[in-house]
């Protein structure tokens, strides 16, 4: 038996003698190593959606401005950030001259306009369009009527003009998204449906120069990058699928930074890793999301009383560990719109089940709260089981249904769910991506809410159309306040913080509350 | 035995086609749509219009499975939904990570597995008998993302000799391959070990030992060799599980394989991959089979296939 156990023993080293343990060379280089998430997923921004792919593109490929961790708008690829003619729907564009793509070209208005209209050709297929379908011409494309953008014209190599069908003012915001990324023509309709799968690149700071879709993207800085030159020499994004082993990584000192589950920070906050943890609070909301066209929960009496028997104080303290903050409207505060006049929800039992007697439902009800299963173990399902014992106070009694994701989005898009609790995260970073995107009547009716309010309505189109900032904001605020605090569309719970694990030798690294690396001042300091 | 090797391949066609089309069935009677799930909050009736006219789904289901199996015959099996990446491309890109998992694990469940199952017979009784029955049934029963747990704990983190997930460096797949073999080495052991107990008291071994043979001539030439089909037979079969993939072994351990994107596929709707992850499973098992069955026929001389078995 000893001679069995010291020969595994004996085996295991030598294997591990014989292929010997292959240490990265981020000790010469400057070589960050992040440890992602595989979505499964083409890198071409136009016909995907996920954060985790953004991280990858974003410093691969540029769109003409974009948002900085602080999420300020900034100029990229163009000159300055234009201002709409008087009517609010010409802007003019000036390119920055001599931007090189990664192949070594040079970025031109053309190239801008194949990228626009790239994403209305509906053979396409692209599923992003709508942050241009306002200008000229987009939707006839998209209908197959035309084949060229109309409101798109090409001045010269530098300068271009946009026209909008009708005032958008946040349309900068809208285009300044991942979603906006400019492609360089050539390569593009060479590669053709293999853009985003065996190739891609832009005029970002780092080029791919290991694509390897199953198992991680190796990205190197770009030498003749426009702007400003990072300090890493590369970016390794690792994809590790589970959790735990992604920690493991980290501990071991594989990785340099990783994503922390929310559900986990008690636990590291406690630990010898507690000054690792860094936090950002993405521009979003946690609410209750009923559905105005159930006979029950379409008495606003009733959602008012769930909003007064939820007990946000202990939702916020002891199910999220304070890692949270109370919401008090439904914009979260660091947006355009928040009104941070509004006091706290107010909470009073008494007063609801009053409120539930008015409302002709003294005895309470049952009700199908429906949750992704996915989601069960995460934020949303432990808000929910919550939730359902708050409520059980005034006699509503919460049935609990888990689906999957593909069965979530039909049942919730056929209007047939009862009640769900909401996460809620904005397209960009302005109002109209977040507010306009949930609780607009003709949204609110594919999300099983149901909020039909012209008066809203008409708030939010006002505000779509006005560049006049301050009267916009009050606009927001104004629609915000009715939803959430007359209406009770939906009843606001808070906004969560979110965390990631970052070794302390790597200075300079934000994460933004789009929920996106921003890996281009980092550098690591060991 | 080519006339029956003929056949078996001529019905493989036939149980393909019932796998896709009831594949194909079953996935436009469960809910959830592909397109909503791609497009997420942006759903508006006109791009889930747009988007479901692009990829094909405004026909009629017929014409979408009969444009599928059109497509299969010339082993074009679409694009996927999401990835927007031939299925075929792909299928074969994981087929290769998942070779080499099941081929690292399949070798250390047939070696340490025969090997502890012969030995257990040979010391039936005993302390280490009792020791391989005992590790066996704890092997069968630990789930294996328990065992990659604690491997990826103990050999990665802790003692630093193998990588903790990953297949970035030639050794990355030695701690999965023992995760997922460990459960093989169980049941192949307790086979060997029923089988050899019961041909070690045959009397043709006591005759091979009367004429003086060595103990490990006995053993391994008429012993093992005939104990052999009910291992086969297991064999084949786990041969086939460990091809199909291994969806958490590939999870815990960041391994792109087949498992990992059937499961995928599945929970995405993504019909066209789902088609080519089935049919490939059916292939695998198929012919996993076949080889099983054909193998009978080397091993045990009396065994031979006429026409119409």
């Amino acid at each position: 038996m000893k001679k069995i156990g010291s020969g595994a023993v004996s085996v295991i080293l030598a294997a591990a003698l014989l292929f010997g343990a292959v240490r990265s060379d981020a000790a010469e280089k400057q070589v960050l190593r992040y440890g992602a998430i595989n979505m499964r997923s083409t890198l071409d921004m136009q016909f995907n959606t996920y954060p985790w792919v953004m991280d990858i593109s974003d410093h691969v490929a540029e769109p003409l401005m974009m948002f900085d961790y602080t999420m300020k708008l900034i100029p990229v690829l163009v000159k300055s950030l234009p201002t709409p003619t008087d009517d609010g729907r010409v802007y003019r564009f000036e390119l920055k001259p001599g931007i090189k793509f990664h192949d070594g070209t040079t970025l031109k208005a053309s190239d801008v306009k194949f990228s626009f209209e790239r994403m209305f050709i509906p053979e396409n297929g692209a599923i992003n369009s709508y942050i241009a379908d306002m200008i000229v011409g987009a939707k006839d494309m998209l209908a197959g009527k035309a084949t060229e953008l109309a409101g798109f014209k090409i001045i010269d190599d530098l300068n271009f003009e946009i026209t909008l069908e009708n005032p958008y003012a946040p349309f900068l915001a809208s285009i300044g998204t991942s979603y906006g990324t400019i492609y360089p023509e050539k390569a593009c309709r060479e590669a053709g449906k293999d853009w985003g799968l065996t190739t891609y690149f832009g005029t970002g700071p780092y080029k791919i120069t290991k694509f390897d879709a199953d198992n991680g993207f190796y990205v190197e800085r770009f030498e003749d990058y426009h702007g400003t030159k990072p300090k890493l020499d590369a970016i390794d994004f690792i994809f590790v699928e589970d959790p735990n082993t992604r920690r493991m990584e980290y501990e071991s000192g594989n990785l340099d930074v990783i994503q922390l589950d929310a559900t986990l920070y008690p636990e590291y906050s406690k630990s010898r890793l507690s000054s690792e943890i860094g936090s950002y609070t993405p521009q979003g909301t946690i609410f209750v999301s009923p559905n105005l066209q159930d006979e029950r929960l379409g008495n606003v009496k009733v959602r008012e009383a769930i909003s007064l028997a939820v007990d946000r104080k202990v939702l916020v303290s002891d199910l999220m560990n304070d890692t949270v903050s109370l919401a008090t409207t439904f914009i979260p505060p660091s947006m355009l719109g928040f009104d941070g006049t509004v006091p706290a929800y107010e909470r009073d039992v008494e007063r609801a089940k009053q409120l539930m007697a008015e409302a002709g439902y003294g005895d309470g009800f049952e009700v199908d709260g429906y949750i992704r299963s996915e989601q069960m173990n995460g934020t949303p399902g432990r808000t929910l089981l919550a939730i359902q014992s708050q409520l059980r106070e005034i006699g509503i009694s919460i049935n609990i249904v888990q689906v999957d994701a593909a069965s979530w989005s039909d049942i919730r898009r056929s209007g047939k769910i009862p009640l769900y609790i909401g996460t809620w995260y904005t397209d960009f970073p302005d109002p109209d991506g977040f507010i306009n995107s949930y609780l607009y009547s003709s949204n609110a009716r594919t999300l099983s809410n149901n909020y039909n309010s012209p008066e809203f309505d008409k708030l939010l189109d006002d505000a779509r159309s006005t560049s006049d900032s301050a009267k916009r904001e009050d606009l927001y605020k104004k629609a915000d306040r009715l939803a959430s605090r007359v209406d009770f569309a939906v009843v606001p719970l808070f906004h969560e913080n979110m965390f990631y694990l970052c070794k302390p030798y790597v200075k300079d690294l934000h994460k933004s509350p789009d929920n996106t690396f921003h890996f281009f001042d980092a550098y690591i300091e060991r | 035995m080519a006339s029956y090797i003929l056949k078996r391949l001529s019905q493989t066609f036939i149980v393909l086609l019932g796998i896709s089309l009831v594949t194909f069935i079953l996935m436009n009677v469960v809910p959830g749509d592909p397109v909503l799930l791609m497009l997420e909050k942006r759903a508006t009736p006109e791009a889930v219009e747009r988007i479901r006219r692009e990829m094909g789904l405004d026909k009629p289901k017929t014409t979408q499975y009969l444009n599928f199996v059109a497509g299969a015959a010339r082993l074009d099996l679409g694009r996927s939904y999401f990835t927007k990446e031939p299925v075929m491309t792909a299928l074969s890109r994981r087929f290769g990570v998942t070779l080499r998992l099941a081929s690292s694990a399949y070798a250390i469940a047939m070696v340490v597995g025969i090997s502890l199952g012969v030995a257990s017979a040979l010391q039936r009784g005993r302390v280490f008998d009792s020791l391989i029955r005992g590790g066996a049934v704890l092997g069968i029963s630990a789930p294996v993302f328990w065992v990659a747990i604690i491997l990826q704990m103990v050999f990665g983190l802790r003692l630093g000799l193998f990588p903790i997930s990953g297949i970035r460096s030639p050794n990355s797949f030695v701690l999965p391959a023992i995760a997922l073999g460990l459960r093989y080495v169980a049941s192949i052991s307790r086979v060997t070990r029923t089988s050899m107990l019961e041909v070690i008291g045959q009397d043709y071994i006591r005759t091979a030992r009367a004429k003086g043979l060595a103990e490990r001539v006995v053993i391994l030439k008429h012993a093992l060799k005939n104990a052999l089909i009910p291992i086969i037979t297991l064999a084949g079969t786990e041969l086939g599980n460990l091809l199909a993939g291994s969806m958490l072994t590939e999870w815990v351990f960041s391994i792109p394989g087949i498992g990992k994107l059937m499961v995928d596929s599945i929970l995405m709707r993504d019909l066209p991959m789902l088609q080519g992850t089935v049919l490939y499973v059916a292939v695998v098992f198929v012919v996993s089979n076949l080889v099983v069955d054909i193998s009978y026929a080397f091993i045990d001389p009396r065994i031979r296939y006429a026409r119409g078995d």
